[in-house]
């Protein structure tokens, strides 16, 4: 059946692949996968963000893919320099859960939401159309991305496997 | 001596994981031996190891991203106050609660429902206790162990989750990997992974490793 190559992303990491390579990301939890992609060319970027804001990383060196602001924009600058069009590079994104409920109610900050949130600001300021996502919820995501149809699986532990 | 200390500085490490090591391993047997008799069965336990990881290298010690596995994270409240995640396979986790209902005479369903929740709170609730403890006997300190919130997901999700307050400043994570059997039954193993995820208290640890 399908043979094509697939490049693995690991948390805090960030690659581009060409079709018919595929991209996957294992795992999301209040982690965040992004990918962008140009659908004309066939290239697909694919990002694993854990925190949302860099500015309050404790040193000034830091692997800009751990961070949603400056992970999406890292990855977008690096989809054009791999030849994808600014206007034609789109979206698709899905992780942001809540995995660990304290019945005391004392919750470790909601990291999710604030990744998911600081997502969507960064992909409005770049001015990218959001082409579907899967977010929130209670559940840990793998996707994965085929840049030679613009779809995303998503797949859970106990939903199976859906399209988006 | 340095005022604060951090899992970041490698040239401090060697000693301080083999003091570690000795906590670790009065913390796997106090859980071996409350295993052992909420099972009533002989448990074996082997040495634990201590490692610095980074996050992806706590996700393949648990095996594939993708498998499902059972995690429970604790507060622990003290002077060393920390968060413990406990990683446990889903199977062995879910052969034991069967275990475990069976002889009160309950049926078991699924590791999901709501009995089965709470006998599984209760396990790990045991076994975060029973490290806490060596860990607060070693220092001489007294510590506290929050009831567990418990997940059941792919360990991936589980570990970057339970780790991510930490990972504004850090991208190791200190480690304790153990693995205990059943001694009547199958040769099957648990492992089980403790990660520490506090690394103020961890750098504490390591200033009375030093004194």
């Amino acid at each position: 059946m399908n043979t094509s190559e697939v490049v693995k992303v690991g948390i805090a990491d960030c690659h581009i692949v060409q079709a018919p390579q595929l991209i996957r990301t294992s795992g999301l939890g209040s982690c965040v996968g992004v990918v962008l992609y140009d659908q004309k060319k066939k290239i697909a970027g694919l990002v694993h963000i854990m925190l949302p804001d860099s500015s309050l990383a404790k040193s000034k060196v830091f692997n800009p893919a751990k961070f949603a602001d400056s992970g999406i924009k890292h990855l977008y600058d690096e989809l054009i320099k791999s030849g994808a069009h600014r206007i034609s590079i789109m979206a698709k994104y899905a992780g942001g859960a809540h995995m660990f409920k304290f019945s005391s109610g004392q919750d470790v900050i909601r990291i999710g939401e604030r990744n998911i949130a600081t997502t969507e600001r960064i992909l409005k300021n770049l001015q990218v159309e959001v082409t579907g996502k899967d977010v929130g919820g209670h559940c840990g995501r793998t996707i994965e991305f085929n840049p030679e149809n613009g779809k995303m699986m998503v797949k859970t532990v106990n939903q199976g496997v859906t399209y988006i | 001596m340095a005022d604060s200390y951090s899992i970041n500085d490698r040239h401090h490490l060697p000693k301080f994981i083999d003091m570690l090591k000795e906590v670790a391993n009065i913390g796997a047997g106090n859980a071996a031996t409350a295993l052992s008799s909420l099972l009533d069965k002989k448990v074996n336990m082997h040495v634990p190891s201590v490692h610095i990881y980074t996050y992806q290298e706590v996700v393949e010690a648990n095996g594939n991203d993708e498998n499902v596995t059972v995690g429970g994270l604790s507060q622990v409240s003290g002077s060393l106050s920390s968060q413990l995640l406990l990683l446990l396979s889903y199977q062995n986790v879910e052969r034991w609660i069967a275990d475990l209902l069976q002889s009160q005479n309950e049926m078991f369903s699924s590791l999901y429902d709501h009995m089965e929740q709470s006998a599984l709170a209760e396990l790990m609730n045991m076994l975060t206790g029973a490290y806490a403890s060596a860990l607060g006997d070693f220092f001489e300190e007294p510590l506290f162990c929050s009831l567990p919130a418990i997940s059941i997901d792919m360990s991936a999700a589980l570990i970057s989750d339970a780790c991510i307050t930490q990972s504004y400043d850090y991208d190791e994570l200190l480690v304790i990997q153990t693995s205990m059997e059943i001694v009547e039954e199958s040769k099957e193993e648990l492992c089980h992974l403790l990660i520490f995820l506090d690394n103020h208290s961890l750098s504490e640890i390591l200033k009375r490793c030093d004194g």
